[in-house]
């Protein structure tokens, strides 16, 4: 069983890849990804793919997805403490 | 000799099934589905590592078509119902692929679906897939369960490069579709242009030749 890291309203655990750390919203969610993207943009966030179901985002140069279900997943590092360095950015862009 | 196309996707199954029709005796060319940006490129690499090992493990000649898939995933995620997207994305892969697969002179094509394996390999949405290859599809793994096609791979060599780090599919929605029918499917299609996304992926398209002689590894585009 992979271990579970916690963030305030997410719980992370590596992905199954093991190149990736997925953080999944402790509350259910649906966010709108439309409105959310255009937000990242403004705040200088690169978008690389908008879709309702998903978006691609480059943050501090790494690869992050978005879901619609508030799920973050933190790409191409095995490096714990980083992923949940740049989930918790996320986090923190969405809510805002 | 009966040929085949195997579509390959990086994964034990795929990979155990064309080791299982090399092992038949039977030839065989393949298709590997890339969809950046929505798995890495590690499943690429897999995939082609798959095809060179089986190269050289049967002494066969194998042509490897890699074609890109994430253009048309966007699409659908843009367009339609996110729950038929696993139905609608091997549709167009087997569309695809019989295409590529008369061209390469195959019979059939090849793949390692099983029944129940995921959520959305129901025998409901199988049958919403056919009809999209022109010609008939090969599933020899269609009723065994995880561990006896493991078993097949790691008989053949092909698990433990099928279980390297690769990306999985960030297309998956949470509750995919289990009991797609052919009329929900096609009303889907219908909302994207299937023939042109199909055309550009097939002019997109990167060959790999393996076991070719001097040729062996090398990437024709």
């Amino acid at each position: 069983m992979p271990k579970e890291i916690e963030l305030d309203d997410f719980i992370g655990k590596p992905c199954k890849s093991r190149v990736a750390f997925e953080f999944v919203p402790k509350r259910k969610q649906s966010l709108r990804l439309e409105t959310v993207a255009e937000r990242l943009r403004t705040a200088g966030v690169f978008v690389e793919v908008d879709t309702p179901f998903i978006v691609m985002l480059k943050i501090e140069g790494m690869s992050v997805s978005l879901f619609k279900s508030g799920k973050i997943l933190v790409k191409q590092t095995r490096d714990e403490r980083e992923a949940r360095g740049i989930a918790s950015r996320l986090a923190g862009m969405i809510k805002q | 000799m009966p040929k085949l196309l195997a579509l390959v996707s990086g994964g034990i199954d795929s990979a155990a099934a064309a080791a299982l029709a090399l092992e038949q005796g039977l030839e065989i060319a393949a298709a590997h589905f890339e969809r950046a940006p929505f798995s890495d490129s590690a499943v690429e690499d897999k995939a082609k590592r798959i095809a060179a090992f089986l190269s050289e493990k049967f002494n066969a000649p194998i042509r490897l078509h890699v074609i890109p898939h994430g253009k048309y995933l966007t699409q659908i995620a843009r367009n339609c119902e996110m729950r038929y997207v696993c139905v609608m994305c091997r549709r167009m892969m087997l569309r695809i692929a019989s295409e590529i697969a008369i061209a390469e002179k195959c019979d059939a094509l090849l793949t390692g679906e099983s029944l129940g394996q995921v959520a959305s390999q129901t025998l409901h949405n199988l049958s919403a897939e056919h009809g999209a290859s022109s010609i008939p599809v090969a599933r020899p793994f269609l009723c065994m369960d995880k561990l006896e096609i493991e078993r097949v791979g790691k008989r053949f060599g092909t698990y433990e490069l099928s279980i390297l780090p690769g990306g999985c599919c960030e297309m998956v929605p949470p509750k995919p579709a289990t009991r797609a029918t052919i009329e929900k499917i096609l009303a889907e299609e219908k909302k994207i242009d299937i023939a042109a996304i199909a055309a550009d992926a097939r002019a997109m398209e990167k060959i790999c030749e393996f076991g070719f002689g001097k040729s062996k590894g090398q990437t024709a585009e």
